[in-house]
């Protein structure tokens, strides 16, 4: 997997959110988004999982111009995505939950195959006994492993995930933080946005700083930390506070 | 919440068999006239049912069911009163017409949110009632276009009828439920919960949204096939937006995430309003409050809630506490690791 953005551009109105961000994201990479609230890390994400098209620039997936493709087209390909606020399908159960995506990317599969695999999926992130509850009955964790759960059932080679670790409690972190590992240990490359620094810093092989929809820094995390522009933009403001 | 039933799952086959069998055996206890409401009673059964696909499974709002309907109607009509066309080809070009209307304003408007759809099939009902009516010369507008009979003048039973009507609404209602249980009505459901994460797992959002409003459509030009061929006369006025409000009040009251409910509230709404009729105005007021009350106090209608209970699902009082309870269960086990 080799997904390349190409001077990627995004305006809304006046406001320039994406000002021509040109990344390579190699197989089996961890790569960690930081940056200041406004930065662009949403967006450049909505941008690559089809949610927005760009203004200017193109997404190139393993040489294919994926430039405009609609969101499902994209996670056919292989690049899936969270939400920064949780969206499972709250009126369905955990299972169904699991069910859409592994049914929607493979016509051939049968009910009873994807059934047999979210289970597996579920058993590891500690949800098999949820299986017939409602996403609507879960905790705001466990609806947090349900939607990572349900990135699984897709096979993506790239795992987009939008403040993991936001308002989850200690214990499922480290349930998280497993999950990433075993996962990134298959050979999947992950892209994760997070304000969580020790989380982040600890994760990442490679860290990328977006400030005002540019690219900031683009290093190993312990150079990052360094970079007095980052300082400046972004891990400075908690000093001053 | 977990759902466990109390009766086996093929309880609800059961129920479904005996409803079928009381109702190809009432018309031995039922007078002619109660025949004509209950041929009535089935067809807006379809049409609450099919509107409860789209809206309830599906969560595409269409103020445009009865529009449909009205193709499905008067293409058959005019089909017969100009080219000779025999009943049962008329209905059938009328439901493949409504099917490509359908197809048409889907294309145009289902990409949007569900706003723009309810907007648009106001506009476009209002914009089909007014050329009908204006075009008097073709269709006779409000003076009424003569439909043949289905069965011919010479059968003057309400019987073939009443058959008619209850096996296209056991047949529509069967692939109906076929479509909702299959992969296509779960992603039908994730798409009512969440668009934009059901297409970020994978779901052709639009695709769908589509194929129901399509298939819907159908079904609501074909029940106004049938409709046009048993009441022979077809004005402008079956397009007015109150009948359309009756169609989703049928569907409200039923419960619109169940098409049996909703097609269950079809059936008992048009047999009350008949019964209701001794209360002259009244019973536009005492239908408005029933509406009323429903929306409120039971928001999955008033039929659904009742096949919950005897399925042993759990209604909605038990599922606040299980929210709790499971919040509460995460915590303990995590106060514990």
């Amino acid at each position: 997997m080799k997904l390349e953005t190409q001077a990627i551009t995004k305006n809304f109105g006046g406001i320039q959110a994406l000002n021509g961000i040109s990344l390579t994201i190699a197989d089996n990479e961890l790569v960690g988004i930081i940056g200041p609230n406004g930065a662009g890390k949403t967006t450049f994400v909505n941008t690559i999982t089809g949610f927005h098209s760009p203004d200017k620039g193109r997404l190139i997936l393993n040489g294919e111009d994926i430039t405009g493709l609609k969101p499902n087209e994209i996670t056919r390909r292989g690049i899936g995505r969270t939400f920064q606020v949780t969206r499972a399908f709250r009126r369905m159960t955990v299972m169904e939950n699991m069910l859409v995506p592994a049914l929607a990317v493979s016509r051939d599969r049968s009910r009873m195959e994807a059934k047999e695999q979210a289970r597996k999926v579920l058993d590891f992130l500690t949800l098999d006994h949820l299986r017939n509850d409602y996403a609507r009955s879960l905790s705001g964790g466990q609806q947090k492993l349900l939607e990572l759960a349900q990135l699984l059932m897709t096979d993506p080679d790239l795992l987009f995930l939008d403040e993991p670790f936001a308002g989850v409690h200690p214990k499922l972190m480290e349930t998280i933080f497993e999950y990433i590992n075993m996962v990134h240990a298959q050979g999947k490359s992950f892209i994760i946005i997070s304000h969580d620094m020790p989380s982040i810093f600890a994760l990442s092989k490679r860290l990328i700083v977006l400030n005002y929809g540019e690219v900031l820094a683009d290093d190993t995390p312990d150079i990052v930390k360094d970079d007095p522009r980052v300082i400046e933009a972004y891990l400075g403001e908690d000093d001053d506070d | 919440m977990k759902i466990n039933r109390r009766f086996p799952f093929q309880a609800k086959w059961i129920l479904a068999g005996v409803a079928l069998v009381v109702a190809l055996l009432a018309p031995l206890a039922l007078e002619s006239y109660w025949l004509h409401v209950f041929i009535i009673a089935y067809f807006y059964a379809l049409l609450a049912s099919s509107w409860a696909l789209l809206a309830g499974y599906a969560g595409q709002f269409s103020f445009g069911h009865m529009a449909f309907m009205a193709i499905g109607g008067y293409t058959s009509g005019l089909l017969g009163r100009y080219f000779n066309t025999p009943p049962l080809l008329g209905i059938l070009l009328g439901t493949l017409l409504a099917g490509i209307t359908g197809l048409t304003i889907g294309g145009l408007v289902l990409r949007f949110k569900a706003s723009y759809l309810a907007l648009f099939t106001i506009a476009f009902s209002e914009i089909l009632r007014m050329v009908i009516k204006g075009e008097s010369g073709i269709t006779r507008g409000d003076q009424g276009l003569s439909v043949a009979p289905l069965f011919g003048t010479e059968v003057i039973s309400r019987l073939p009828y009443y058959y008619t009507m209850l096996a296209v609404l056991v047949i529509c209602l069967i692939l109906m439920y076929w479509l909702a249980n299959s992969r296509v009505g779960l992603f039908l459901r994730a798409i009512r919960e969440d668009e934009e994460a059901a297409a970020a797992r994978g779901v052709d959002v639009v695709k769908f949204k589509v194929l129901t409003f399509v298939v819907t459509s159908m079904i609501a030009g074909l029940a106004g096939g049938f409709f046009a061929h048993y009441i022979t006369i077809l004005t402008p006025n079956i397009l007015i937006i109150p009948q359309m409000g009756l169609v989703i009040a049928m569907a409200i009251i039923g419960g619109v995430e169940s098409l049996i409910a909703a097609a269950v509230g079809g059936v008992i709404i048009q047999i009350s309003l008949e019964w209701l009729r001794q209360f002259e105005a009244w019973r536009l007021v005492i239908f408005g409050a029933l509406l009323i009350l429903t929306l409120r106090f039971a928001r999955d209608g008033l039929v659904t809630p009742l096949l919950q209970r005897i399925f042993g699902t759990a209604p909605k009082a038990e599922l606040r506490t299980d929210v709790s309870s499971n919040a509460a269960k995460e915590e303990v086990n995590l106060d514990e690791a």
